[in-house]
């Protein structure tokens, strides 16, 4: 047993044939099995697949049905203190209490993880604020935030005592496009010195930062590799298609439509997902990681033409 | 030491609203305002019988305290643990390696050291203000219950996720104790001068009855800790 992170600063979950099953019997997770390393890990999913619960397991805030999760080798079961003390975490829906300003607040959460020397705390709470550029914003109220500025607050606790693991539930949701990408490769820059887990169901957000990543669907991994391995599983069935607009309905029925727009001839330019071609004169197309997250969601749900 | 103040230091500053300065405010004027309507009948017995003007004075001062006090206690605590109920602030408390139920403990802690200052505050200003030189140890008789009432009021927030049912049950008893003293109660009377009949006969006196008022008081906090640690996550 190793609880300490690694030399380099990382720290190595494993997830080991984990079920999560909750009462009424609704089965969240149903054998998942993962090892994440140091950078940046995506882990992508319709919604209800499952990425909240998992995160919620390696957080050591619910337990596993069956199986077991470690975190350098320290069970988060067994001693989820332990864990917690290597953690950042960002829930999904992070709220911070509106009354405080977000020194107060940091300060609050420094002293909850465990930061009891106030010299450094201080350091640190000014380092990051600047970090995520709310060092403007210090006197104003978390209740008067945008909420971009919630995000980067909620990223700043996350980062507090410079944690080997971060786990980010969903950070870019209602976040403008200027914000994502901004917190996006904060992010990116944070997973070259530790683990982060990004849960998260915007493909591009994934594409654009994270050097491997599992798919889960229906509590099952559906896929796990590389962005560059899932792209080259939809090879041969992404397919660009001029139709008329009322024949839109009929690819439809038999393949997943991912875009379509105006074409200059005015029929509809329609982007599918399919193992078939959908009709005479479509031309396949290099896939993008979204074509692909759609190829492997539709496998899955048996709809795969 | 330094970091468990300054974390009370914190707890302090979330749990408190405006209702906690203007409810203690209020109050003291309401004890000045009585006591100077009773002062005509008080001061001259200040000449003649000095010690009968001041248990006078001391009567009023427990009624008003211990009728206030609790209403403090209730505005200053009930909503301790419905903080951080949104799943995001909870699930954020609840991955923090420090013990979950610590939290409850230590925001009670701040919301009693709050009342007590009030509590201060209300006689030293009616001290000041009306000039008589009340006894100090029997207003503060009022703590306990007014720490019990904020106990129901936590539990039941706790419990139920919502500031307002917290509020209401402990507001509710708090009248019920107005009205019908001792009748709900039973031996956790609240106010002094409300020992039931039950009580008498079995001999229950003011200082037990404080005593157990105290220790309900704790096994609340204790119980509303443990059900904020156990709330979903």
């Amino acid at each position: 047993m190793n609880p300490r992170p690694e030399r380099d600063g990382t720290v190595e979950v494993v997830i080991d044939r984990v079920d999560k099953v909750y009462p009424g019997g609704v089965a969240a997770l149903r054998g998942v099995s993962l090892r994440i390393g140091r950078g940046m890990f995506g882990l992508l999913g319709p919604n209800g697949a499952g990425k909240t619960t998992l995160m919620r397991l390696v957080a050591a805030l619910e337990r596993p049905t069956r199986g077991e999760i470690t975190v350098n080798g320290m069970s988060v079961t067994r001693r989820p203190s332990g864990v917690r003390r290597l953690l950042g975490y960002l829930p999904q829906d992070f709220r911070a209490y509106d009354k405080l300003t977000p020194r107060e607040f940091l300060d609050y959460v420094a002293l909850l993880k465990g930061l009891d020397d106030p010299r450094r705390r201080r350091r640190e709470i000014e380092l990051l604020l600047e970090q995520v550029g709310l060092g403007r914003s210090v006197r104003s109220r978390i209740g008067t935030f945008s909420g971009g500025m919630r995000q980067r607050l909620g990223i700043a606790q996350a980062l507090l005592g410079e944690p080997p693991l971060l786990i980010v539930d969903e950070p870019t949701a209602g976040l403008d496009p200027e914000e994502r990408i901004r917190f996006r490769n904060l992010l990116a820059e944070l997973g070259l010195s530790r683990t982060i887990i990004l849960s998260t169901h915007v493909v591009a957000d994934v594409e654009h930062s994270c050097s491997e990543l599992a798919l889960l669907i229906e509590g099952r991994v559906a896929f796990r590799g590389t962005p560059d391995a899932l792209i080259s599983r939809a090879v041969g069935k992404v397919w660009e298609v001029e139709v008329d607009p009322g024949e839109a309905d009929g690819v439809r029925a038999t393949h997943r439509i991912v875009s379509s727009r105006v074409a200059s001839g005015g029929g509809l330019a329609l982007r599918v997902v399919g193992s078939e071609v959908p009709r005479a004169g479509a031309r396949p197309v290099r896939p993008t990681l979204e074509d692909a997250y759609i190829a492997v969601v539709e496998e899955a749900a048996g709809l795969g033409k | 030491m330094r970091t468990l103040l300054a974390l009370l230091a914190h707890e302090a500053r979330l749990l408190f609203t405006w209702a906690l300065p203007l409810t203690a405010a209020g109050s003291t004027l309401i004890l000045i305002l009585v006591i100077q309507t009773e002062s005509p009948e008080m001061l001259p017995l200040f000449k003649t019988d000095p010690e009968l003007a001041l248990a006078m004075a001391d009567r009023w001062v427990v009624r008003v305290v211990e009728l206030a006090a609790p209403i403090v206690g209730v505005f200053t605590m009930s909503h301790a643990a419905s903080l951080d109920v949104d799943a995001g602030t909870a699930e954020l408390v609840g991955s923090m390696p420090r013990w979950a139920p610590g939290v409850i403990l230590r925001r009670a802690a701040a919301g009693f050291l709050m009342l007590a200052l009030s509590v201060v505050f209300m006689v030293l200003a009616a001290r000041l203000v009306t000039g008589l030189e009340f006894s100090l140890d029997r207003p503060f008789l009022a703590l306990p219950p007014a720490a019990f009432l904020a106990g129901v009021g936590l539990v039941v927030s706790a419990w139920t996720r919502s500031h307002a049912t917290g509020l209401a049950a402990a507001l509710g008893l708090w009248a019920m104790d107005v009205i019908r003293p001792g009748m709900c109660t039973g031996p956790l009377y609240l106010f002094q001068g409300g020992r039931p009949a039950c009580c008498q006969a079995a001999g229950l006196d003011l200082c037990l009855n404080r005593l157990l008022l105290c220790a309900g008081a704790a096994f609340l906090v204790a119980l509303s800790s443990w059900l904020y640690s156990r709330r979903g996550l």
